[in-house]
């Protein structure tokens, strides 16, 4: 089988050369905006460093040195650490959203309250991140809140610069990455399935198990990337919602920032690259998320 | 990327004295002011590089500036990583100087005899004399002479000073009686309500006054502004278990950090730069930046630093702007620039020159005035009542022109009379020898 015919439907009358020029666009654009840059990063990973300069010689330094330090190691353990759990947070709450505004609302209208949660990201994640401060503080809202009311007596000093102002930091940021990709696959699924499973008297559950489920599992997959890419890859959220705990990020952040040591940045980049690699690859072995792609 | 050096590999110190380069040797060529590319293009930080700063000079000169406003890392970033052609002039502070002044050939040094307004009769010891006039800080004071002058006969400035400042511990004092030591960011009293800086050339240090001065650690006061690596361990273990029990609420990167953490409260004292704490006040939350006091060994004191501007290698001579740099340099050296600065909590180089500064005026402008000069200088109180000190801003007040009395419910400026806050400086800051180390170490504080 020719290449053209393994990767066109059946049907589709493109000569190779309008194939070429249709996907030439796109392979440049990630040859140059992506791929380039990606081995520009690897190649700095492997030079050598003094004083705010790179010297250009070859050493694996910034890998033996840096990355497989105990330090670098058990931040990246955390920071792996924080993507899952965000992530299973995230989809406990993303996926009944979806739910709900599937099968509980009219298209018009899921689509439309879909939208709503895209409205924060109108502003910069910095000001979304920031603005749980006045809100989760001591002198914030919720406490002020509570105290006028009477409810506690002294404010929360644990809604704020803790893990739980780091989980609604991720949540807020990320829901929609999670709920959307599981609204579309949840769109996709044929009514006739889940009548077909009422008809067989399979319980409400049981229809959720066996068909609801099963069928949406690839916006789940997309919506776990999303989620979990982002997470460990952000860096406003740990700058500023967790007091100063330090991700991955931070600490290339702050190779950068403390000396411009673009080759230990780099090392830590390629590792942090390598881990989102090894969990989309793990996620696409186990889900065939094109099946979101076909009617 | 950053700029590439052929070099030997290493940590490499930013300032060690061992650093090539060199500040790329004088710039005496025949660049005058009509002839150079235009607008002049000056990057530095926001605190050292201001659009007033640039309509200043646009007024002496008419010649327009085009600022851009960078952190010191971008700054650094931006220079050393081949854009230094692009920029006339460069502003950064201490710490971030030495690797564009000394390490690397990215600036041009300034002969004093270019800048009309630095008289050494009228700058102050600090920058001309800073081995006499600092005599506390030992072997610091030596890095402050490698840090400003080319020369051992002060003809050439290797980073020409703006502004500077002395760094203190900011507290709420709604919260906080006094604070005095950079110990008291460490006092069990305030657990989890101390906001700490995370750069680690700053923190380091503090930390290290805190330990030599309780003798928790030796050393010597001159070893502060470079410390061997025992001493960074020290530190930096002292740190990082600091953080681990919880005495500092959040730590903080970017300034405004600092602000909200001081405005909204969850932090009642941290180490705060002294806009910062103007700004927490124009928030509405009260601030008082410390008179520190040198400890109970003398190891503990203000954190001196300074700012300046700086041609660059080759930008400024390629684009023949060396002349007008030179002439920036200079209006900042006038009668207007240190009132304006002033009110950031900033002071200049030439505020011994009271006819200049405090009475006199020049093309750039007028002087402070007796009543401001005397306050930001002098450690008097203003000549009206302030009901709330620690709400005063300076930016707000009607500052008198004429000769008058100081009142007895005046404000007085925070951390007293600046020859009192010089003979209280406990450390200069630089960029130091062990850095690569250090930021090696760092990490663990950070990750902690």
């Amino acid at each position: 089988m020719s290449t053209r015919r393994r990767l066109l439907p059946d049907g589709w009358g493109l000569s190779l050369s309008e194939i070429q020029a249709l996907t030439g666009p796109t392979v440049a654009w990630f040859g140059l905006f992506l791929l380039l840059p990606l081995a520009v990063v690897l190649v700095y990973s492997f030079l050598g460093y003094a004083s705010f300069s790179v010297v250009w010689e070859f050493t694996l330094g910034s890998y033996t040195g840096t990355v497989l330090s105990e330090t670098v190691l058990s931040t990246t353990a955390l920071t792996v650490g924080i993507g899952l759990v965000v992530t299973v947070i995230t989809l406990v709450f993303g996926y009944p959203l979806a739910y709900f505004l599937r099968f509980y609302m009219s298209e018009r209208a899921g689509i439309l309250l879909l939208l709503f949660l895209v409205i924060p990201f109108w502003t910069s994640s910095v000001i979304r991140t920031i603005a749980w401060i006045p809100i989760l503080g001591q002198t914030g809202i919720i406490n002020k809140t509570l105290q006028s009311v009477g409810v506690i007596g002294e404010p929360l000093g644990w809604l704020l610069f803790t893990p739980v102002s780091m989980a609604i930091g991720y949540l807020q940021n990320y829901v929609v990455f999670m709920a959307a990709p599981i609204y579309i696959s949840l769109s996709q699924i044929n009514k006739d399935l889940l009548d077909a499973s009422e008809t067989l008297r399979g319980t409400p559950l049981a229809t959720f198990r066996n068909v609801t489920l099963p069928l949406s599992l690839p916006g789940v997959a997309i919506g776990c990337m999303f989620t979990f890419v982002l997470t460990i890859g952000n860096f406003s959220v740990p700058s500023f919602l967790s007091g100063g705990q330090g991700t991955i990020t931070t600490l290339i952040y702050d190779s950068v920032n403390n000396g411009l040591r673009y080759p230990d940045a780099s090392a830590m980049s390629i590792m942090l690259l390598l881990i989102i690699f090894l969990f989309v690859y793990a996620l696409l072995r186990r889900v065939d998320i094109t099946a979101i792609a076909q009617d | 990327m950053a700029g590439c050096a052929g070099g030997d590999d290493g940590d490499g110190g930013g300032n060690g004295s061992d650093g090539g380069g060199g500040g790329g040797g004088g710039s005496g060529s025949d660049d005058t002011l009509e002839d150079g590319a235009r607008p002049l293009s000056w990057i530095g930080p926001a605190w050292a590089v201001r659009d007033r700063q640039a309509s200043l000079f646009n007024d002496v000169t008419g010649i327009e500036v085009d600022i851009t406003n960078a952190t010191i890392p971008t700054t650094q970033q931006r220079i050393l990583g081949g854009e230094a052609g692009s920029f006339d002039a460069m502003s950064v502070d201490t710490a971030g100087s030495g690797a564009m002044t000394i390490d690397n050939d990215a600036t041009l040094s300034v002969p004093t005899d270019a800048l009309d307004g630095w008289n050494p009769d009228v700058i102050s010891d600090l920058f001309t004399n800073p081995s006499d006039r600092l005599s506390q800080l030992g072997a610091q004071a030596d890095t402050i002479l490698e840090q400003l002058w080319e020369d051992e006969e002060q003809t050439e400035l290797r980073f020409p000073p703006h502004v500077y400042n002395f760094d203190a511990v900011g507290y709420n004092p709604e919260f906080v009686d006094e604070a005095t030591l950079w110990s008291d960011l460490f006092d069990d009293q305030y657990e989890g309500q101390v906001c700490m800086g995370e750069t680690a050339a700053i923190t380091i240090p503090e930390a290290l006054m805190h330990l030599l001065d309780t003798d928790m650690l030796d050393g010597e006061i001159g070893d502060l502004n470079n410390p061997s690596r025992d001493q960074l361990d020290a530190a930096i273990d002292f740190l990082t278990e600091q953080k681990q029990a919880g005495q500092f609420v959040s730590t903080w990167s970017a300034y405004g950090e600092s602000v909200n953490l001081m405005a909204s409260e969850e932090a009642i004292i941290g180490d705060l730069w002294q806009p910062a704490a103007l700004d927490t006040r124009r928030a509405g939350t009260p601030v008082t930046y410390a008179t520190m006091e040198t400890g109970r060994n003398e190891f503990q004191g203000y954190r001196y630093w300074y700012g300046g501007i700086t041609p660059t290698n080759p930008g400024a001579l390629d684009r023949n702007n060396v002349a007008e740099v030179q002439a920036l340099i200079n209006a900042h050296y006038g009668a207007a620039f240190p009132g304006f600065i002033q009110g950031y909590g900033y002071s200049v180089p030439h505020y011994p020159d009271t006819d200049l500064v405090r009475d006199g005026s020049d093309e750039t402008g007028e002087g402070m005035g007796p009543e401001y000069y005397d306050w930001a200088y002098e450690g008097e109180a203003t000549y009206d009542p302030v009901d709330e000190p620690a709400l005063f801003d300076p930016l707000e007040y009607d500052w008198a022109s004429e000769e008058g009395s100081p009142s007895s419910d005046g404000g007085t400026r925070d951390s007293g009379p600046i020859e009192e806050r010089i003979d209280r400086i406990g450390f200069f800051q630089i960029w130091p020898d062990n850095a690569g180390y250090m930021t090696d170490r760092w990490r663990d504080f950070t990750s902690a």
